[in-house]
Formats: C-alpha cells, structure tokens, sequence
C-alpha cells in the first residue's frame, strides 16, 4: 500500500535525523572540551609569566633602589648629588615678585662651577641689618598696627607667581 | 516486494499488500543495524582523522618549573605615590628530597654542596641518609640553583612551590610597610593593618616617595653616626594634605630577618615612641597667645627673672636676663617667656588648644603600632606653665609634626595619610585651629628663628626654610638628666607659602669636636634638616627663590629684634 511506503520513509528520515543531531551533538561536545582544555592550559602559561613578570619587577625595584644607584653612582660615575647652589632660579618670577637691587641678586645667583655652594657672605649678621637698630628694648613703642596687613596683603597679591 | 526465501515455504513480503507485521519488524531491525554500521564507521573514520591527520602535541606541556596555579590569590603588591615598587609576593622553590630514592647519597651530597655552598656536607648527608620518605634539603632557593638542581637529573629531589613576601627596598621602610609571617600574613606595619585587602589581591599605593624616604633615612643616619646617638626619627610631610611623603626610624631592621631583630630596632619611634619634645612646643603656645589674647609682637614679657612657682624654678636655657618682645622669646626660646605667654592664654585653652591639634590623643593612623601622649593629669595651672615650654607633655613626632603643619599651612588641621586615597581636594569641614593671620605670624615668626635664632643651620638657601628647635632632657629615675638629650627641629619651606613640613629627632647624641662639644638641637638636627631640604629640592625639581632681606616674610619683625651686646 501507499501509506506502509510512506511511512516507511518517514522512518527512515526520522532516524537519520537523530543520527544526524546525535553526530553534531557529539561533534560540538567535543569542541568545547577541547576549547576548555586550550582554554585552561593559556590561563596556566598566562599565570606562570605574571609570576615571572613579577620576579623581574621585584629584581628590577632592587636594582633600581635609590640606595643602590648612589653606590652605583659613586662607584662609576663623577657625579655628586647635587646642592640647592646648583639649581637655577626661575628668574622671571623671582624678578616680578621682589623689588631688589639689581646687583644684590647678581651676587646671589652666581654659580660656582665645581658645584661647591658659594662660601657664606659674612655680611648677613642681623647686627649689620639696616633693619635692627641696637637700642634699649624699653624705647621700643607700642606699635598698635601690626605690618602684617602690608606682608599679608602683598604676599596674597604674589600668589599667582610663587614657582611651588 | 516478494522475496523469495528457500527456507521457508512463503515468500517474505516487506511492503505491499502482504507483509505481515513480522515483516515489518525484521524491515526495521535490519534498518537498525544499518544505523550502527554508520556509526561505529564513522567513529573510525573521525579516530583516523584525530590520530593520523591531526598530530597536534600541545607546546606548553613540557615540564615547567612553576606549575600551575592554585586557587589562592596572589598577595597584593605595596607601591609607593609614584608607582615604585615596595612589597611583592615572587614565587619560590624549595628542594626536599625522598632518601628512598636516592642511590648514590654522597655524590649527590657533594653535588649539593657546589650548589649550596652555605650548606653542611656532613648534615645534608646525614639527611639523604635518613630512613624518612621526604625531608627539606633548603627552602626558598632562587630559580638559578634551581635550575642547577633540575640539571642533577636526581630522581630523588623534588621541589614544593612557595611564595615569599619580597622588599626590594629591604631595611628602608621596614617600621611602615612592615613585614609578614610565613605563612604571607601580615605581623607589623601596613601588611598588618591592611592585611585583608593585600590578601585579597588588591595593590596597596602610599603616600610615600621612595626617594625622599632615601634622602631622610640618610640624613638622620648621619646624623645619628656623626653624634653617636641612640636613636633618631624623621618625617616629611605636605603641610595642606598631610601626606606622609617619607617617615623614618632608627634604627631599623631588614624585613626579611624580621624575627631574628632586638626590640630596639623594631620599636617604631616616629609613630609609637612618645617623647617630651621640650621647645618645639613654644609654636604652638605663641600660636595661642596671638590668637586668643591678640597681643601685638612689640608686646613685651619679663624675662629678668626665673618664675619660682612652689619647688619648681623655671629658668631659661639661653638666658637673655632682660625684658623680651614676642618675637624674641621665640628667638631665644625663653621658657620664661612662653610660660607667661601660657599663663595668659590659661589653662583650659591651652590644653583645649593642644588637644585640638591632636597632640594629646593617641594618633588614628594607618598602622596599628602608635603610642598614647602622656599630659598633666590632672592639669593644674603649674602645669600651664610647663606646658608652654613643653615640659610635662609628651608625643609621637609624627602628631607634633602634623601639629606645626596645621599652624603654617594657613591654620587648617590635618591629619597625617600613609595610604593614598581616592579623595582629595581640599576637605571643607577641615577643623579651623588658628586664623590665616596667626599663620603668617607663626611662619615670620618660625623663619626668623631659621634666619637668626637658634636653627641657623637649618637655613638653605632660596628656600625659605622656617622653623623650631627643641632640645629636651630625658627623665632618668624620674629627674632630668642633663646628659641625656632629645635634640629635634621641625621646619616647613618655603615660608611664605609652605609646602612641607620636615622634623628630625635625635635620641641622645653627644658633642663631638666640630660642634665643639654641643649636641643641641641646633647642632645636631637642624643641620641635618637642610641636608634633608637640600636633597627634597633636587629630587622633586623645585626651583630656589632668593628673597632679599626686604621682603623676606619675617622682615616686618626684625624691628621688635634686638641684639644683646656681647654676642
């Protein structure tokens, strides 16, 4: 008959219809696993160079060690730490925020080139001061305005051109 | 369809009009067993396919010396505010072996010993020997005597993988950063008190600058090793914020041999160690005076006299025997002076006026190891008196530094940071503990002290250098001994804006023949501090500002200044 041919067929379409899912089942299945043991195996080599890595940075902070380098630096090299004598003002600032006289600041920013800081002027006794006069304490007046408005005042106003 | 069968006396019929139902069932039992020939087929092809035509042998499983990791999290790095590496856990070997497979015990032994040349031939023998199935031959070797090791080709040496806490920086931040036990936790310092987060993973950033901590640590060696002194403290600190950029203490101990260290080299001394810092304390009861009482700087003490309150005498040190303006009792730090100047102020606002800046209350600070302030208690109106001066009150430099930070930075109080963290701009409930202007006083005031008191070498020059020295007698058997002192000086630059706050402490240095026998605070730590200034400016490029007489920021105060003729 006409219905056991078809339904033959029908049966045979069915199985090879799970046949067909159970080999693609089976198929991706083992893709997967095998994507997982890739997978596992780049984190592990992923994990040992971190560590590796992190051997390297610690022997590279050692080497790097500030108290390294001076031993390096004085053993190898002539060069000494330097002094504040060495470092150059930021002239345009430090012009715009004083009203000094021009020579007095040519002597101070003088540099000696063997990097020794300038022997101390001995002129710089607060006796030798314009400013302290050697009076009697007791003739010093009350002074009822405090200069500190002025100093306050003019340092607000150098705020903008302080070089820290 | 008719087959015919000879066998049987009926033809089969597998479809059409006469297959029967048993035909049917052997149509589909055949069809089944056509399936499983595909199948199995197929698996034989796909076996084929995998091992003949897809030879793929994995290139990362040769044998390794790390193996893979656990599931235990690595312990997080320690860096300090430049990203400078501090604390960090490395993996480590170490070497144990099974005497059962050994063959050869003293060949191997000798082996072992051009590999460890620390090590004993008798007991790494003895070792070998045992009747054991595992013992230690060394723990935590480096992966070059590894190597070597593996090179052996010793059946019978294994390796265990550890870690180890690593500090590149060994004894230099010892006290802050702390160390671990064995077992990677941590016992002292920031490993301790902030072991959960370092365990969990996470990093750690400071506020510390490793360089400027270099800097300090070898400015209050030297200073310690040119006056023979017992021990020493130092701290640099930004006056607005209250970053700890450098914190020491000496002397100190590697962090690696941590357990094998004596009690004086991991006593903390910038943090925990509570000392009575003597006239450093004149900053802060000036500071008071001119805020509370307002008094003019020409306003003047008596200072001809001792003050004889019961027993006590309180005498000056530099004694100047005549009347003394402000400014000058702070010059020539008279106790006489800032004790009335203390009198004026009173006792309750004094004392509220200390323990606003947090000198009297032990520190909330990031590391565990802080010491408890010692004060008058109770705290009479003599007691006033001593205070001023600094007598009869004790503190962590640390606390006296965050203090003298508050007076300059423009009267703002802060609290001192180890730990960088994520909120910063400026706090505005920061506590207000003297006006902007009774700041700027204090910085005139601190930058005459540098200019022509008693801190001289603390000045460099172009840098403002402002500050106070101390130089304290330690209690002995409850008297004041002379001959043990604490000579400090805490000093901020550039004064007319400061940034930074630098203290050195020195315990118990002795005169040597440069200082011509003196071991003051002037000799002694002041100095150091310049050294310490000098080597900031470098490092952190900042730039000199010659400032002329004029306009220096003590200037106006020089008028309330006068010389005693015999100077």
């Amino acid at each position: 008959m006409i219905g056991k041919r078809r339904l033959f067929l029908r049966y045979l379409v069915v199985m090879l219809c799970i046949a067909v899912s159970g080999a693609l089942l089976l198929y991706t299945s083992q893709s997967v696993q095998r994507e997982q043991d890739n997978l596992a195996r780049i984190e592990a080599s992923i994990e040992r160079e971190q560590q590796m890595m992190r051997v390297l940075e610690a022997e590279w902070a050692k080497l790097n060690s500030p108290y390294n380098l001076e031993i390096l630096t004085q053993q190898s090299l002539d060069l000494v730490p330097p002094n504040t004598a060495n470092i150059t003002p930021d002239l345009p600032a430090m012009i715009s925020s004083q009203e000094d006289a021009v020579d007095d600041r040519q002597e101070k920013l003088k540099i000696d080139i063997s990097g020794q800081a300038l022997p101390r002027k001995p002129t710089k006794k607060p006796s030798e001061e314009s400013v302290v006069k050697r009076k009697s304490p007791k003739t010093i007046k009350e002074n009822k305005s405090d200069d500190f408005q002025d100093v306050l005042g003019r340092l607000k106003a150098k705020e903008g051109g302080s070089d820290f | 369809m008719i087959f015919k069968s000879p066998s049987l006396r009926k033809p089969i019929a597998l479809q059409g009009e006469h297959s029967s139902t048993l035909d049917q069932m052997r149509g589909r039992i055949v069809l089944l067993g056509a399936f499983f020939v595909v199948a199995y087929a197929a698996m034989a092809v796909r076996a084929f396919d995998l091992s003949v035509l897809q030879m793929s042998v994995p290139d990362n499983q040769q044998y390794e010396y790390f193996s893979a990791s656990n599931d235990l999290q690595t312990r997080g790095a320690i860096v300090d505010r430049n990203g400078v590496l501090l604390a960090t856990t490395i993996p480590v070997a170490s070497l144990y072996a099974d005497p059962k497979l050994v063959f050869d015990a003293s060949t191997l032994a000798q082996k072992l010993v051009e590999i460890f040349p620390n090590m004993n031939y008798g007991s790494i023998l003895q070792k070998l020997q045992s009747e054991s199935r595992f013992t230690w031959i060394k723990r935590n070797i480096t992966p070059a005597e590894q190597a070597r090791v593996l090179n052996l080709g010793q059946p019978g040496l294994s390796f265990q993988q550890e870690t180890k806490r690593f500090y590149p920086h060994e004894n230099l931040l010892s006290h802050l950063v702390g160390y671990t036990n064995i077992d990677d936790r941590g016992l002292a310092g920031l490993e301790r008190s902030f072991d959960k987060h370092l365990h969990s993973g996470e990093e750690l950033k400071l506020t510390l600058d490793v360089r400027l901590q270099h800097v300090l640590h070898r400015e209050v060696s030297k200073a310690m090793k040119d006056f023979t002194a017992k021990a020493g403290a130092g701290v640099i600190m930004d006056a607005h914020t209250g970053d700890v950029l450098a914190g020491v203490s000496l002397p100190d101990f590697n962090p690696h041999k941590a357990g094998s260290q004596n009690d004086s080299q991991i006593f903390n001394r910038l943090t925990l160690g509570v000392y009575e810092l003597g006239s450093m304390f004149k900053i802060f009861s000036t500071a008071a005076v001119l805020e509370y009482n307002k008094i003019p700087f020409s306003y003047e003490f008596d200072a001809t006299e001792p003050i004889r309150v019961g027993r006590f005498t309180i005498n000056d040190f530099h004694a100047q025997d005549r009347i003394l303006t402000v400014p000058e009792v702070f010059m020539y730090s008279s106790n006489i002076g800032s004790a009335k100047m203390g009198e004026m102020v009173g006792t309750e606002k004094l004392q509220a006026f200390y323990d606003d800046l947090g000198l009297l209350t032990p520190l909330d600070f990031e590391i565990r190891e802080v010491g408890r302030p010692l004060k008058p208690n109770p705290w009479r109106d003599v007691h006033t008196l001593t205070a001023s001066y600094g007598h009869g009150v004790a503190t962590t430099p640390l606390q006296m530094s965050a203090a003298v930070a508050a007076v300059v930075n423009g009267g703002l109080l802060v609290s001192p940071k180890l730990v960088k963290s994520e909120m910063m701009s400026k706090d505005e409930s920061a506590l207000r503990v003297v006006s902007e202007e009774t700041s700027l006083k204090m910085r005139a005031l601190m930058r005459l002290v540098v200019s022509d008191g008693t801190a001289r070498k603390a000045d460099v020059k172009g840098f403002e250098v402002g500050g106070k020295t101390g130089t304290a007698e330690k209690i002995v058997n409850g008297r004041y001994d002379r001959t043990k002192l604490i000579s400090s000086f805490v000093g901020a630059f550039p004064s007319s804006d400061p940034k930074y706050v630098v203290m050195v402490m020195v315990d118990e240095p002795k005169g040597n023949k440069r200082s011509f026998g003196y071991a003051t605070a002037g000799w002694v730590a002041a100095p150091a501090a310049a050294r310490v200034v000098n080597g900031m400016a470098a490092i952190l490029g900042m730039t000199p500002n010659y400032m002329s007489a004029e306009s220096e920021v003590s200037a106006p105060l020089k008028r309330y200044v006068s010389v005693k003729e015999d100077r």
